[in-house]
C-alpha cells in the first residue's frame, strides 16, 4: 500500500531539487534536514569527481562540409565524436569560435558551444549530488538570462559566463555576483554595454540591471525627473526613473571587452576579455537613485551603482519574493519571504549573504514540509524528475540539448533578458502540455538515457499489473495518487501492453523494457507528478 | 473549466439572464449570432518594433537629421518604397518590405501611424502587460486579458477550436480565457503512441482541476486537429512560405483556419525588435520574414480575406535620434497594419504628430492615436462586438474609419 500523501521530506526535497528519489529521502532522514541544507550549501572543493570523470566521458557526434566559395570562409570538413571540449575553454578561445564563426571556423562550431553547456547541464542537474547547487544555478541563470537567438555572440561565449559568473555566486554575495555578471563578455555583449560610448550612451543594459536583475519593474518609476521621487532615510531613492536609466547608462559606459578597438591612439588586443575603456567612458554622470556619482571617477562610478542596487532594498524584496515563488508556487509564504528578505538585507557585506537566505526560508520556520505541492514542475523539471526517480543515466544527447526550445524551456533558450516566465498559467497550455507529454514518452526510450527497469523491478511487484503500478508510482511520486490515475494505470498493464502480460513472453528481454519504458513516461504525465 | 457555449447556455438557461465569467464582463447571449464566423488574428511584434524604419517619413529633414546612419533613403538602390502622404507627410515603406507593398497596393493592406500606449513607461514587460491587458496609465488594473474579454464578451468559444495561439503557450491578451489552445504546429499535433496512450491518459483525467481540464481539452484537441487535417485540401504551390519563425506560425493557422472548424480569435508571436545596435542588417533581416510571411499567409488564405483581418502591434516605437551603435533605444508611438478582405486599405490613417522638436514627446515621436481604437473598430465593424465596456471600459469610441462594416444580419 502507498502512503496517502508523500513524506514532508520528499515533498521538500522535490521544491529545491530536480526530482527527489527514494534514496535522497532516505538519507535526508538518516542526516537531519538542517545538516543536510548546511552540507548542500557548502560543498568542499573539487566535490563531484565521479560526475565530473561521468561529463569528460561524453561525446557527441558532430559534421560538416568544408567551407565552399559561397560561404568565402576557410574551413575544413568535420565528422567525428567528439567530447565536449569547449566546456573548459578559456574566454579567449571562445571569443575565436564567436568572431571566426564563418570565416576560419564553421557557423556549426558556434552552435556546438552553446550544445555542449546544455548538454553538461542536462548531465549536471540529473546526477549532481549537490542538488540545490544546481537548483540556485538554474534560478539564476533565468534570473540573469542570457538568450540563444538574441545574439550568438554573447551565447558563444557561455561557458565562461556559466563558470565564472553564475556558479561561483549562487550561495555568494549579491553584490560580488552582480559586479562578475556586469562584467562578463557574455553579459556585456547580450545588453550592449560593450558597445556603449561616451558620446551616446547605450541604455539597454543600464535599464535591465534594474529592472531585471535587481530592483524590479515594481520599483520602475516611468518617465520622471530627479528629484520628483521620494528618498529613504538613507537618501536613496524608492525607485528608478528614466532619467536614473539615462545617468546609470552614463557610469557604465566604457565597461566593454577587448574586441580589436582603438583604445586613446593604440590598437586593443582582441580577447574577448573584460576592460575598463576610460576613452569611452562618460564623465558626466550626476545622480543615479538620489546618490551623486560626479565625485568619483572611471570605474568607480559603475562599481558605485552597483553597490546601490544590489544593497537596495527594492532588490532585496523583489529577488527574495521571486526565489520563494520558485520553491513554493505562485503563492508563496509571506513569512518565508519576510525572513528571507530580513536575512537579505541584514547580510549584504557577507560572502555568504545567498547561502544564509536560503537557510532562512529552509530551515528557519517549517513552511517547506508543510505547503502543499501547488508549483507546476516546468516541461525541462518533469523530464529531470523522470530521469532521477528511475535512475536513467543521462548521456550528452545532441537531439535534447534543442527539443525544448519551440516550448519555450530549452536551456539558454529564452531569447528576451527577463527570463521565462516562472508562473503555473504559462505551463497549462494544450499546447505545452501535449508536447511535454511527448518529450516524456521519448526520453526513455533515447539511448542516451539509459536505465534497466526489469532489473529495478523486484519480480513479486513485476507479475501482476496492481504491483508492478504500485511499485512504479511509489518510486516516481512516493504516494497514492487520485483513484482514476491508478485505475486507469492498472487497467492498461492489465492488458497486452503491460508489463505482467509481456515478461510472461519467454525470450521477450527488449520488449519487455519498451513496456517498462512506456509505464513510467505514463506516470509521469498524471497530474501529481506535474507539481512539486 | 473549457468554457463552452454548451456551458454559457446552460447557466443561461438556469434562469441567469447574465453570466459573469471574466469579472466586469457581462455576456448577452442575444449578440451570438453577430460574430458572423470571423477569424481574428493579433500579431504581436515583441521588443519594440521600430515603425520609423517600417514605414518611413523618409523625406522628413528631421527624420533625415536624427537618423544619420540608419535611414531609410528616398533614392538609390536601397531607397524606401513610397506609399502615400498623411498629413502632408510622405511615407516610405522599408525597402526589406516589398510585398507588404504590394499588398497596400492592391488594396489588402492599411496603416495606422503614431499608435500606442498612452503610457510614460518604457519597458518591454510592463508595456507588453499593460496593452495585452488593455490599460493605459492611470487606469484600473485588469486581471485579464483584453482578447479573452472579447471572447467573452461575444459568447464564448463556439468551439474547441475557437481560440488559438499560435505558439506552444499562450499570450497575455488571452489571460482569462481558459478555452485557449496552444499549438504551435497544427500538422504535427497529435500524441505519440496514439490511442493506446491516448486512452489511458483520458483515463487518468476524469476532469475537475485546472491540469486535468488541461489534459482533457488537449486530448479533444488533438482528435479535432487530427479530424480536420483529412478535410484541408493541398495548399497551392504557389504559395512560398519561408522556413521562419513567422512562416512557420502563420502556416500552421492557415492549416486551422482551413479546417473549418470555427477559428474566432487568434495570436502570433513574432519577436526579437529590440535592435540597440546594428539596426541596418537586423531590421532588414526580421523585415524580410516578417514581410514574406504575412504575404504568403495571404495567399495561402485566398479563399478566406472575405472573413480574416490581422492586425499587428508592438509595445512601442524608438526613440527618434538613433543612438552611437546604429540603433535605436526605446521610444513611444508605433504604428499598426491591418490586413483584410474589409478593410479600406492602400491608405495610411491617423495622425501625424511631426518629428520637430517642439512635436516630439520627451524626444520620441507622440501618440496620437490609442492602439485600443484602432482594435475596438476591428472588433465592431467585423467581430461581433457590441459591448465595447466589457473589453475596453474607458475607451471611448471614435472610428477611424478603416474597416467596412459587415452586412448587418
Amino acid at each position: 500500500m502507498l502512503p496517502a500523501k508523500p513524506k514532508d521530506l520528499q515533498l521538500a526535497l522535490n521544491r529545491i531539487t530536480f526530482g527527489a528519489r527514494d534514496f535522497d529521502v532516505q538519507s535526508v532522514e538518516s542526516l537531519g534536514w538542517a545538516t543536510w541544507v548546511d552540507a548542500q550549501i557548502q560543498p568542499p572543493d573539487g566535490d563531484e569527481p565521479a560526475l565530473d570523470a561521468h561529463i569528460k566521458a561524453q561525446t557527441m557526434p558532430i559534421k560538416y562540409s568544408a567551407a565552399n566559395p559561397m560561404s568565402n570562409g576557410t574551413w575544413e570538413a568535420v565528422d567525428e565524436d567528439r567530447p565536449l571540449l569547449y566546456l573548459d575553454a578559456d574566454i579567449e578561445t571562445l571569443w575565436q569560435v564567436a568572431k571566426q564563426a564563418g570565416k576560419t571556423i564553421s557557423f556549426q562550431e558556434r552552435f556546438r558551444v552553446q550544445q555542449e553547456l546544455a548538454a553538461a547541464t542536462w548531465i549536471r542537474n540529473a546526477h549532481s549530488q549537490y542538488q540545490l547547487r544546481e537548483f540556485m544555478a538554474d534560478f539564476w541563470h533565468n534570473h540573469f538570462n542570457i538568450g540563444k537567438a538574441e545574439n550568438q555572440l554573447a551565447t558563444t561565449l557561455l561557458p565562461a559566463y556559466d563558470r565564472e559568473a553564475i556558479r561561483p555566486h549562487v550561495f555568494g554575495n549579491f553584490r560580488t555576483m552582480l559586479e562578475a555578471n556586469a562584467t562578463s563578455p557574455s553579459m556585456l555583449m547580450y545588453l550592449d554595454n560593450w558597445v556603449s560610448n561616451a558620446e551616446t550612451p547605450n541604455e539597454n543594459y543600464a535599464r535591465e540591471i534594474m529592472e531585471l536583475h535587481t530592483l524590479g519593474e515594481d520599483a520602475y518609476l516611468g518617465v520622471g525627473g530627479d528629484g520628483a521621487v521620494e528618498l529613504a532615510s538613507n537618501g536613496v531613492a524608492v525607485g528608478f526613473t528614466d532619467q536614473d536609466v539615462i545617468e546609470a547608462s552614463k557610469a557604465l559606459s566604457g565597461w566593454t571587452i577587448e574586441f580589436g578597438q582603438r583604445f586613446g591612439g593604440q590598437a586593443m588586443p582582441s580577447t574577448g576579455k573584460f576592460t575598463f575603456n576610460a576613452f569611452q567612458h562618460n564623465t558626466t554622470a550626476s545622480k543615479v537613485l538620489g546618490i551623486d556619482l560626479s565625485g568619483l571617477s572611471g570605474m568607480a562610478q559603475g562599481q558605485k551603482f552597483l553597490e546601490i542596487i544590489a544593497t537596495h532594498p527594492a532588490t532585496a524584496t523583489f529577488i527574495c519574493t521571486k526565489l520563494c515563488k520558485r520553491i513554493f508556487g505562485d503563492a508563496p509564504p509571506q513569512a518565508a519571504i519576510d525572513r528571507a528578505t530580513e536575512t537579505w538585507l541584514a547580510n549584504t557585506e557577507a560572502p555568504d549573504q545567498i547561502g544564509r537566505v536560503l537557510q532562512s526560508i529552509l530551515v528557519d520556520g517549517d513552511e517547506i514540509f508543510t505547503v502543499p505541492a501547488t508549483k507546476i514542475r516546468r516541461p525541462y523539471e518533469r523530464l529531470m524528475a523522470l530521469s532521477r526517480t528511475t535512475y536513467t543515466t543521462v548521456n550528452a544527447a545532441t537531439y535534447m540539448t534543442l527539443a525544448l526550445d519551440p516550448l519555450n524551456d530549452g536551456l539558454f533558450a529564452w531569447q528576451a533578458p527577463n527570463g521565462r516566465p516562472d508562473v503555473n498559467g504559462y505551463w497549462l497550455a494544450a499546447g505545452a502540455t501535449l508536447t511535454t507529454w511527448n518529450f516524456l514518452m521519448t526520453l526513455p526510450n533515447l539511448p542516451e538515457f539509459s536505465a534497466s527497469f526489469d532489473a529495478q523491478t523486484p519480480t513479486a511487484a513485476a507479475s501482476s499489473a496492481t504491483g508492478v503500478v504500485e511499485y512504479w508510482v511509489g518510486r516516481m511520486l512516493g504516494f497514492e495518487p487520485n483513484a482514476a490515475v491508478m485505475n486507469a494505470l492498472i487497467v492498461d498493464q492489465a492488458g497486452p501492453y503491460g508489463v505482467p502480460f509481456q515478461r510472461n513472453i519467454p525470450n521477450n528481454a527488449e520488449n519487455i523494457e519498451l513496456v517498462y519504458r512506456r509505464l513510467v513516461s505514463l506516470i509521469a504525465t498524471s497530474e501529481e507528478f506535474a507539481y512539486r | 473549466m473549457n468554457i463552452s457555449r454548451r456551458t454559457l447556455l446552460t447557466s443561461a438557461s438556469a434562469g441567469a439572464a447574465f453570466t459573469t465569467l471574466i469579472p466586469g464582463v457581462n455576456i448577452s447571449f442575444a449578440q451570438e449570432a453577430q460574430a458572423g464566423g470571423d477569424t481574428l488574428i493579433v500579431l504581436f511584434q515583441r521588443g519594440a518594433c521600430d515603425w520609423l524604419q517600417m514605414l518611413s517619413p523618409a523625406g522628413d529633414p528631421n527624420y533625415i537629421a536624427a537618423r544619420p546612419s540608419i535611414k531609410v533613403p528616398t533614392t538609390g538602390v536601397a531607397a524606401g518604397l513610397g506609399l502615400d502622404s498623411l498629413d502632408g507627410v510622405d511615407f516610405f515603406m522599408s525597402p526589406s518590405a516589398p510585398e507588404l507593398k504590394a499588398l497596400y497596393d492592391s488594396g489588402d493592406l492599411a496603416f495606422i501611424h503614431a499608435t500606442g500606449l498612452n503610457t510614460a513607461d518604457r519597458s518591454h514587460f510592463t508595456v507588453q502587460d499593460s496593452m495585452e491587458k488593455g490599460v493605459a496609465d492611470g487606469e484600473a488594473a485588469q486581471n485579464s486579458g483584453w482578447l479573452a474579454r472579447h471572447v467573452q464578451s461575444t459568447g464564448g468559444p463556439a468551439s474547441d477550436l475557437s481560440v488559438i495561439s499560435s505558439s506552444s503557450s499562450n499570450p497575455v491578451s488571452l489571460l482569462g480565457e481558459s478555452g485557449t489552445l496552444a499549438i504551435a504546429d497544427a500538422a504535427s499535433f497529435e500524441i505519440l503512441g496514439g490511442n493506446s496512450n491516448a486512452n489511458v491518459i483520458r483515463g487518468m483525467n476524469p476532469g475537475g482541476t485546472p491540469y486535468q481540464d488541461i489534459a482533457i481539452n488537449t486530448l479533444s484537441a488533438i482528435d479535432s486537429v487530427q479530424g480536420g487535417l483529412l478535410k484541408v485540401p493541398e495548399s497551392d504551390p504557389g504559395v512560398q512560405y519561408t522556413n521562419g519563425a513567422l512562416s512557420k506560425s502563420l502556416k500552421s493557422l492557415a492549416l486551422l483556419i482551413k479546417m473549418n472548424l470555427g477559428v474566432s480569435v487568434a495570436t502570433v508571436d513574432f519577436g526579437s525588435w529590440d535592435m540597440h545596435n546594428s539596426l541596418p542588417s537586423e531590421f532588414a533581416q526580421r523585415t524580410t520574414e516578417f514581410s514574406q510571411a504575412i504575404s504568403a499567409f495571404w495567399a495561402d488564405m485566398a479563399d478566406y480575406h472575405g472573413k480574416i483581418t490581422l492586425v499587428t502591434m508592438t509595445e512601442f516605437g524608438r526613440r527618434l535620434q538613433e543612438n552611437a551603435n546604429q540603433g535605436t533605444d526605446h521610444g513611444s508611438a508605433s504604428a499598426m497594419m491591418v490586413l483584410s478582405g474589409n478593410v479600406k486599405g492602400g491608405k495610411i490613417y491617423g495622425t501625424w504628430p511631426g518629428l520637430a522638436s517642439n512635436q516630439l514627446s520627451n524626444g520620441d515621436l507622440a501618440v496620437t492615436t490609442d492602439y485600443r481604437q484602432v482594435l475596438s473598430e476591428i472588433m465592431i465593424a467585423r467581430h461581433g462586438e457590441q459591448n465595447l465596456e466589457n473589453v475596453f471600459p474607458t475607451v471611448q469610441y471614435n472610428p477611424i474609419g478603416f474597416m467596412n462594416a459587415a452586412a448587418s444580419t
